[in-house]
């Protein structure tokens, strides 16, 4: 009898060690790959256009076809133009943004807008400026001051932009509202915001395209991004380098919704040294589900199982009066 | 090495798993909820709402209800043990009346 309890003993040892062996293997293999980090990446625009609305369109002849009308920019060239008239319309900018080649999850955005303040580029009451940020899908080619129809927006989700004068004037806007739909967008609309400007308000904002060399050319828009997923952000930008950040206002800080935000591993930046097409970019190929599992402590789960449930059904089963004998006090010794 | 007092009691190991379940539940409450609060995207932050936050409450709840249970199952133990020893009181004092009246 002592020794089948003896062997008893030995055996519910053995069967321990396997158990506790199983589950620091299982750990080792389930947390193997690699956990998805997020990952900060900045983005600049490939190719920018400013259209301004059709002058011939306000004649009781209507509008004059597209390309008929001359483009006339007084404006100095490589500028780029959002402005408001009389609570009306006068311009509006898109940029296109290499976005269908990111991949990874993209988590949060934010768009900086570097504002060239200068009167003599056409900027007045920038401070003053609502700007909504929408998406686009349709080709965009480089156009200044056109007055063709603008390329199709779709505004069914908007982002405003907020006037922002330190360390530099620029634009701000938290693209948390659009972040879902940018991998599928050609690039990014600014317009002006009509329904939230008095109907006397006038104000024009200038900012500079990525190939901008006049005087003083401020740096382009650009949009970072918070990616979630290993080896993410790599194919983020054609022209991709780990230069600093894109002008002089600094790495702008993705949204953050509450104090447990991560806080981004790597910041690159964009340089637009070259400005490939934008069908060049929406035929770039795209890479899906490279990121590996997030969390791979959940494969463990299954062993804790294993072990809680026995743990539990024993603690259930267990005869208290033969454990010790019961009292209020506790076991009596 | 001597195990504390406390530790010796029948009731501890079973209420410290189901203290620990109650714990893990509310420390995946704060897991979902941080990954949940990292991101804008509705598709990230739901399936962190549910297994966090669902899967959380369950575990909660269940190491609540287990401890519960273990808890019934030692007073009643407690309540059967005093019946017995007043059964035997009861019947050692039948047994001296018996004797006496012998």
């Amino acid at each position: 009898m002592k020794h089948t309890d003896q062997s008893r003993h030995r055996f519910a040892r053995v069967a321990r060690l396997v158990g506790a062996a199983a589950i620091a293997g299982a750990a080792v293999v389930g947390f193997t790959p690699v956990a998805a980090a997020e990952t900060t990446v900045t983005v600049a625009p490939t190719a920018e256009s400013w259209y301004q609305p059709n002058p011939t369109c306000l004649t009781p002849a209507g509008c004059v076809g597209a390309g008929t009308a001359p483009a006339a920019s007084p404006y100095p060239a490589g500028t780029l133009h959002i402005g408001l008239s009389a609570g009306k319309e006068t311009a509006r900018s898109y940029a296109a943004m290499p976005l269908v080649a990111v991949t990874g999850n993209i988590t949060a955005a934010a768009l900086t807008v570097p504002l060239d303040t200068n009167p003599a580029d056409g900027a007045f009451s920038s401070e003053s400026a609502k700007v909504q940020v929408c998406l686009t899908s349709a080709p965009l080619a480089q156009a200044r001051g056109s007055f063709d129809p603008p390329p199709s927006t779709d505004c069914s989700a908007t982002a405003p932009a907020t006037y922002v004068a330190v360390p530099q004037p620029h634009l701000e806007a938290n693209l948390g509202p659009l972040v879902d739909r940018l991998q599928s967008a050609t690039g990014v609309v600014l317009l002006p915001d009509a329904t939230a400007s008095p109907p006397t308000e006038s104000w024009r904002v200038v900012f500079s395209a990525h190939d901008a060399s006049g005087a003083a050319p401020t740096a382009p828009a650009s949009v970072t991004l918070q990616i979630q997923g290993a080896s993410a952000a790599v194919s983020a930008s054609p022209t991709a380098s780990p230069s600093g950040p894109v002008g002089g206002v600094g790495p702008i800080q993705p949204p953050r919704g509450t104090g447990f935000a991560v806080t981004p591993s790597t910041v690159a930046s964009a340089a637009p040294t070259a400005a490939p097409s934008i069908g060049s970019v929406r035929s770039a190929p795209r890479q899906i589900g490279a990121a590996a599992y997030a969390y791979p402590g959940v494969w463990l789960l299954p062993l804790v199982m294993f072990v809680l449930v026995p743990m539990m059904v024993k603690a259930l089963t267990t005869d208290l009066v033969r454990a010790g004998k019961p009292s209020v006090q506790g076991p009596v010794t | 090495m001597k195990r504390p007092a406390w530790l010796a009691h029948p009731l501890a190991p079973s209420l410290l798993l189901f203290a620990g379940l109650i714990l893990g539940g509310f420390a995946a409450i704060g897991f979902g909820w941080k990954v949940a609060a990292r991101t804008l995207v509705v598709p990230f932050q739901t399936p962190a709402l549910v297994s966090g936050a669902m899967g959380g409450l369950a575990l909660v709840l269940a190491g609540a209800m287990l401890a519960n249970i273990q808890a019934g199952r030692w007073f009643d133990a407690v309540e059967r043990a005093e019946m017995e020893d007043l059964l035997d009181e009861a019947a050692a004092l039948l047994d001296a009346l018996d004797r006496k009246r012998a």
